[in-house]
């Protein structure tokens, strides 16, 4: 369905497609033929489409090992002369920033877009972090869409942008924009196909540095110019008004609003900054040289705030400059709306005080008291694995194997993707995280200085290819007694299941290189293979594991309950409770906690197994003390 | 007040919530190209990441002539559509506006904390009368999971709580459109499931509407 929207040829149709959808859509339009990235919410959705989208248009999409390998692979194609482009989520920015920083000094070929996707509030990532600074950083040109069609439009010019200049760009996207659905409307195709074709005449080296690093300040104040024709800067005023309201790319919508629910249209100048680097001062001049209060709305950090704030040293007049730096907005967090009508009044009040505002566009203060009465009411809901998950079958184990082998302090270091729920009840065991693949350089530096303790790293697959392969190496060459836990479920479950070098799963012909391979290749001494479900046997050989002075990994090996495929409607068995049996000791909720466990509608405390949520892994069995789990045959469906 | 002239006033806010793996982004998904199908403007918010694991899931839909961000401002929410009750309530104490709708299911998700008995118990009947305190207007409760059961399956209690919306007089969008979005949208397989659910949940809203009147 959403196939057909995207190879759709019907330019001015108007369509339904997520924020990341379209801006898959701009690349096509744009006639990219080379798109790599890795996986990260809010980012995944661009790749999967265009990977969707890539055989009926013959492209290249794929995803690729990690962000710089992405970012590399990238830069390949745009020096074979093709529209190239590369997504990740923004920490993903932080892997390959290496190569940014050097990309940016050769003239590219082939029109070379990063899409860089925010998460304001950190909604699925562990920090908040605003790669609009990576722009000013690395003084590359950047853009950020307000709405749908603009999403799909910046993608699409981009492009252009980037042969023009023959610069790499930067599309700075967020999690709201990127996760809303909405209409928009489609644009045309650029024809202009390339064979690729890698000029060896020239040389594609930033060395010497001088002279690159000069044309590259050239290039962004040409960049500035170039913007300009593409209007993605918009004033909307008189000239007159003495309240300017600015709003950074997604969060020009909130301004918008907050206008509108405060009754000011047509009484506040209003305008939408769509370039990001660099700062489109002439327009933000247009809009000082009238006002003297200006409300600056923007996700993340005071980056435009400061922008704009630096631009007005240069007006004798006092202007006052209000957002996140000034206090008149949160300093953290995602851009609220209600957040912003009433800093909107607040600045209002100050220039005329006698303007009356409607007083009922924020919540009473008596309903915003009731609110906060019946959110006490309410139980939190702590997210924990899916039915059938294999990391709950292996945390299981490790608790039991722990105590097993009377290891009472261990230090149990976290890595990140679905089995960091580990950190939350039932299992409660995880005590470190950080980025990608850190668990590798921490256990090895922990077990280093803390001998007399047993130090466990639990890493999951996608993210030991990821960036725990070089960690490993070190604690193989150091020969540190860590025992790795390889969380493996044959994809990047956390993201969507996406593959990696080590999916069994998918039917392609692609080589898969297991983990045990690589870790028994850097003569990692113990190594062993265990199926996650199979809770026995992996408590002993876990427990063997804990007792080693030597390097050791357990590949705990099950495919994702969600695995494409979807195993749950396969399911042959079912498990049930046997009520003559439950005692109501809720073990099986405190030591396994699997969403399947529900009270029983007797209402005398005993637990029930609910059918529909029950993905028949078979693996709760092992946890009754009373022995009150039990397997079902399911006739098979016709 | 017409279908038209509601939605001319700023756009409508419908909220729906749930836990993971109940369909709350179908539902949304739906309700959506309905909406354009009328010639509206559409946008909805979605909260992803965890929304596969059991964890609380919301859809903000927005649906107007104009619509500028997706996130609807506290107590501007016109109708809820609870497709689990805590979750429900969790948004509606929020989002809900004075005299808004709201579609209930009565089946209880029970938050692992709670069994563990760490977390407070919150009973249906506490969520139906806080939910009144809230000001809620029409309110429509009912067990969907046990008529899903008998209408398209339980997996289809989303899409008939969905049908039920459509019996309500604030949802600007007309059954017909939400029944031919409903074609568009599902995988052939589960098509046939979906519109007996979808037809259950608009039949039943109605008879209690009709039931209320005549009493
Ligand atoms: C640098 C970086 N890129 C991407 C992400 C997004 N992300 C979080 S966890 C994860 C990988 C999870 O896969 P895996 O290690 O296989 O564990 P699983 O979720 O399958 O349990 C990814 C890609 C991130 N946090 N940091």
């Amino acid at each position: 369905m959403r196939k057909e929207v995207l190879l759709s040829d019907a330019p001015g149709t108007r369509v339904l497609l997520l924020g990341n959808e379209a801006i898959a859509r701009g690349a096509i339009e744009a006639g990219v033929q080379f798109v790599t990235g890795y996986p990260g919410t809010p980012s995944t959705e661009i790749m999967e489409t265009l990977i969707e989208a890539a055989p009926h248009l013959d492209f290249v999409a794929h995803w690729s090992v990690n962000e710089k390998v992405a970012f590399d692979a990238a830069t390949g194609a745009s020096f074979s002369g093709v529209r190239s482009m590369v997504i990740m989520k923004h920490v993903g920015l932080n892997v390959a920033a290496d190569s940014l920083q050097q990309l940016k000094l050769i003239d590219i070929a082939g029109g070379f877009v990063i899409v860089s996707v925010d998460d304001p509030s950190g909604l699925s990532s562990n920090n908040e972090q605003d790669n609009r600074w990576y722009a000013k950083f690395a003084g590359l040109p950047a853009i950020e869409p307000a709405d749908l069609n603009e999403a799909r439009e910046m993608a699409k010019r981009a492009f252009e942008i980037s042969e023009e200049l023959r610069t790499p760009v930067i599309l700075r996207s967020v999690t709201r924009l990127g996760h809303m659905t909405g209409d928009l409307e489609l644009g045309e195709f650029d024809r202009n196909r390339r064979e690729p074709n890698f000029d060896g005449t020239r040389q594609w080296t930033p060395f010497p540095c001088l002279e690159p690093e000069r044309r590259l300040r050239e290039k962004l104040r040409q960049a500035g110019e170039v913007f300009e024709r593409y209007e993605f800067d918009v004033y909307q005023g008189m000239g007159s008004e003495k309240i300017g309201v600015v709003g950074a790319g997604f969060a020009f919508n909130y301004a918008q609003e907050a206008v509108d629910r405060l009754g000011l249209r047509g009484e506040v100048a209003l305008l939408k900054i769509g370039t990001v680097n660099p700062l489109p001062n002439r327009i933000i001049h247009r809009l000082l040289n009238h006002v003297s209060q200006v409300l600056v709305v923007e996700d993340v950090t005071p980056f435009l705030e400061e922008g704009i704030k630096a631009e007005a040293q240069g007006i004798h007049r006092p202007i006052q400059i209000h957002g996140r730096k000034s206090g008149a907005l949160p300093e953290v967090g995602e851009t609220i709306l209600d957040d912003v009508v009433s800093a909107l009044a607040d600045v209002v009040r100050q220039e005329s005080p006698d303007r009356a505002l409607p007083s009922d566009v924020l919540l009473s203060k008596g309903r915003a008291e009731q609110s906060t009465a019946i959110q006490k009411l309410i139980p939190r809901r702590q997210i924990g694995f899916c039915a059938g998950c294999s990391h709950r079958a292996t945390y299981y184990a490790l608790t039991k194997a722990l105590q097993n082998a009377g290891i009472k302090d261990p230090i149990v270091v976290g890595d990140i993707g679905c089995y960091t729920l580990g950190f939350y009840p039932p299992f409660s065991i995880l005590q470190t995280m950080t980025s990608m693949g850190a668990s590798m350089g921490t256990s090895d530096a922990l077990a280093q200085l803390n001998p007399s303790r047993k130090v466990i790293a639990v890493i999951g697959d996608s993210t030991f290819y990821h960036a725990g392969m070089p960690g490993l190496l070190q604690i193989a060459q150091q020969q540190r007694p860590v025992l790795i836990i390889a969380m493996d479920n044959s994809v990047t479950a956390s993201t969507g299941q996406q593959p990696h070098p080590g999916t069994w799963q998918l039917t392609d012909e692609r080589t898969v290189i297991p983990i045990e391979d690589i870790a028994r290749a850097f003569q990692i001494p113990h190594v062993r293979v265990v199926r996650s479900l199979q809770i026995k046997r992996l408590i002993r050989e876990l427990e063997e594991a804990l007792v080693l002075d030597v390097p050791a990994m357990i590949v705990s090996r099950q495919a994702c309950a969600l695995e494409p495929g979807e195993r749950w409607r396969e399911r042959t068995v079912v498990a049930k409770v046997d009520a003559a049996k439950c005692d109501g000791c809720l073990a099986c909720v405190e030591e396994y906690g699997c969403p399947a466990f529900v009270a029983a509608e007797d209402g005398e405390g005993k637990m029930a197994i609910d059918p529909v949520l029950c993905n028949g892994c078979a693996s709760c069995k092992i946890v009754c003390p009373q022995g009150a789990i039990y397997l079902e045959r399911l006739e098979p469906e016709e | 007040m017409t279908r038209e002239t509601k939605a001319k006033q700023g756009p409508f806010n419908l909220i729906i919530a749930g836990v993971g793996g109940q369909g709350t982004i179908f539902a949304s998904q739906v309700v959506a190209r309905a909406a354009i199908e009328e010639g509206f403007s559409v946008r909805i918010a979605e909260t992803y990441g965890v929304t596969q694991r059991g964890g609380p899931v919301y859809s903000q839909v927005r649906i107007g002539r104009q619509v500028y961000g997706p996130l609807i401002p506290k107590g501007c929410c016109h109708l809820l559509l609870g497709l689990e009750p805590i979750e429900a309530l969790r948004r509606g104490a929020d989002y809900l506006a004075p005299r808004a709708g709201v579609v209930l299911n009565t089946h209880v998700s029970v938050p692992l904390e709670t069994q563990l008995g760490k977390q407070p118990d919150l009973r249906i009947e506490t969520i139906e009368r806080q939910l009144r305190k809230l000001g809620a207007g029409e309110l429509l409760a009912m067990d969907a999971r046990a008529m899903a059961e008998e209408a398209g399956g339980a997996t289809t209690t989303n899409v008939l709580l969905l049908g039920a919306m459509c019996g309500f007089d604030v949802f600007p969008l007309s059954y017909n459109s939400v029944e031919s979005a409903m074609r568009a949208t599902t995988r052939p397989r589960f098509l046939e499931a979906n519109l007996v659910s979808l037809d259950r949940g608009r039949e039943y809203a109605l008879a209690v509407k009709n039931v209320n009147q005549n009493n």
